[in-house]
């Protein structure tokens, strides 16, 4: 599998920007990566030392909505996430620009 | 710290260029920040706390750079004011103005400011204004009117005479067709010849109760309704009855019932004592008239043209409520006095000139002196406010929280000018 295909996409919420005062970066990446995988993939993409690597499985959420009556009950995609710590003293951009740091 | 650089332009306007300091700037765009950012949505962050890179990179920065500048320009601005000890009429021009890199932005403001009167004499003007005396006949015009107040109807069995109260019918005719407001039924009426058309109260003078007339009239050409203008008009007239006006005789139960004085003589010393109040507050305010007018042409007045446009555009105002007041429409005045609005506005012209000149006379009068409202009368203004509009006081005072200071600026004028007649020297006129 491709780099690009494990990586999908940065996760940029409040959370993970907390994080990342202590080189920790959040992904989005495909469901059945390996911890292997990933510390791979990012070292390959960002050119970086990788630590230490967790893995989360996020489940999504259950939605329902009513409309005239119809209750629909839905719920959002799960996900991957991984929270990748890297070597003291090394950064990740992401198009030139550092999502992660404040 | 950099200052602005003022340049006048003409005597009413000047030009200000002022530098925006980066250390400004940028709090201005972090306060800017934080103001959208509280109702920024971006799926990830609660509302308001989105960091600043997010944020620029969502939406970018154009929106917070002129949140800022729209914050920090009237800021500048007016600091730039004060430093010039600027007093501006009207609200500034302001246009941003390109600026080299490394520079500090730079912010242009072009605005009317009040001009820098070089005052003449304006103490001890020597005016001549006519005395106005009160005459006797005066007092008793004033008493008869009292009396007319009092007077009882008393129907009389003789032909109509002018002055006295008849019911009447009519019908009016232009070459035999009725016209709009021409008749009327059971109208009563004073017959006094100038309370009607020419000829109409002097055609019903001779007649008797119960009869039945035809009166031929001509409607002037200066008639408020243009369409009947300069037309003759047949009017039928059925005279119902005719009342004749008693009035109390003037004796000193007259006076007593009308006021509190116990004699005829003490009313009339009385009615004397008012009239020559009037008289006397109106020759003041003629010497004000007259010294402001010496005034206003002993001094050269720059105008700034906002505060021209201003007065005329009140004055056409005033003209156009007036005209409603008497019923009729505006573009019904203008054809009565037979000019479109524009020229109305050129003639007006003139007059706003003079009004804001002799204002800005007074208030540089005023600063020269020293002339304050204090708070106790500005509370009296207020008082009398609040007893004209029937609201308590501090209603008034909330309703004219931002224009406390034209209460202020209205009273300074108005003790200016009590000032000026007080120092002005009276020369009685012929």
């Amino acid at each position: 599998m491709d780099a690009r295909d494990i990586i999908l996409s940065p996760r940029i919420t409040e959370k993970s920007m907390a994080n990342s005062i202590g080189h920790q970066y959040t992904f989005v990446v495909h469901p059945s990566a390996t911890k292997t995988q990933i510390r791979h993939a990012v070292e390959e993409i960002f050119s970086v030392n990788v630590e230490k690597i967790n893995t989360i499985n996020v489940r999504g959420k259950a939605r329902s909505s009513a409309r005239r009556g119809i209750r629909t009950e839905g719920k959002q995609s799960d996900f991957k996430k991984a929270v990748v710590t890297l070597k003291a003293g090394q950064k990740i951009e992401l198009g030139g620009i550092n999502y992660f740091e404040q | 710290m950099t200052t602005s650089t003022l340049t006048r332009l003409d005597a009413t306007s000047v030009e200000i260029v002022i530098p925006v300091l980066p250390d400004a700037l940028d709090r201005a765009r972090e306060v800017a920040f934080r103001r959208l950012s509280k109702n920024a949505r971006i799926p990830g962050f609660r509302k308001g706390h989105i960091p600043r890179r997010v944020f620029e990179q969502t939406y970018g920065t154009a929106g917070i750079e002129s949140e800022a500048m729209e914050d920090l320009v009237p800021e500048l601005y007016s600091t730039a004011l004060r430093e010039h000890e600027l007093a501006p009429v009207a609200r500034p021009k302001l246009e941003m103005l390109p600026s080299a890199e490394n520079e500090p932005m730079r912010v242009k403001a072009r605005v009317e400011v009040r001009p820098t009167l070089e005052l003449g004499a304006y103490e001890g003007l020597s005016v001549s204004v006519p005395e106005r005396t009160v005459s006797d006949e005066e007092v008793e015009r004033t008493l008869e009117g009292l009396a007319r107040d009092r007077g009882t109807l008393a129907p009389v069995d003789r032909p109509a005479v002018l002055g006295d109260i008849v019911t009447i019918d009519f019908i009016g005719r232009i070459d035999g067709t009725p016209f709009e407001g021409g008749s009327a039924e059971g109208q009563v009426a004073e017959l006094l010849e100038d309370r009607f058309i020419p000829g109409f109260a002097t055609g019903i003078v001779g007649m008797s109760a119960g009869e039945r007339r035809e009166i031929e009239t001509q409607f002037p050409e200066a008639y408020h309704a243009s369409d009947l203008a300069g037309k003759s008009a047949t009017f039928e007239v059925v005279l119902h009855d005719v009342k004749h006006l008693e009035m109390p005789t003037l004796d000193d139960a007259f006076a007593a019932e009308v006021s509190d004085f116990a004699t005829l003589g003490e009313l009339r010393a009385e009615i004397r004592k008012r009239l020559e109040g009037i008289a006397a507050a109106r020759v003041r305010r003629e010497i004000g008239n007259a010294v402001m007018e010496q005034l206003v042409a002993a001094h050269d007045i720059p105008v700034p043209p906002s505060l021209l446009v201003a007065e005329r555009e009140q004055l056409l105002e005033e003209a156009r409520r007036m005209a409603q007041e008497q019923g009729t429409e505006f573009h019904e005045y203008l054809a009565s006095i037979g000019k479109t609005e524009e020229e109305l506005r050129d003639e007006l012209t003139g007059d706003a000139e003079r009004r804001v000149k002799g204002t800005l006379l007074v208030e540089a009068i005023a600063d020269a002196e020293g002339i304050e409202a204090s708070p106790a009368e500005i509370q009296s203004e207020l008082a009398l406010l609040a007893r004209r509009y029937g609201q308590p006081i501090d209603r008034v005072r909330a309703a004219l929280a931002e224009n406390m200071q034209s209460v202020y600026d209205g009273i300074v004028r108005n003790k200016t000018l009590e000032f000026l007649i007080d120092k002005a020297h009276r020369v009685a006129a012929p």
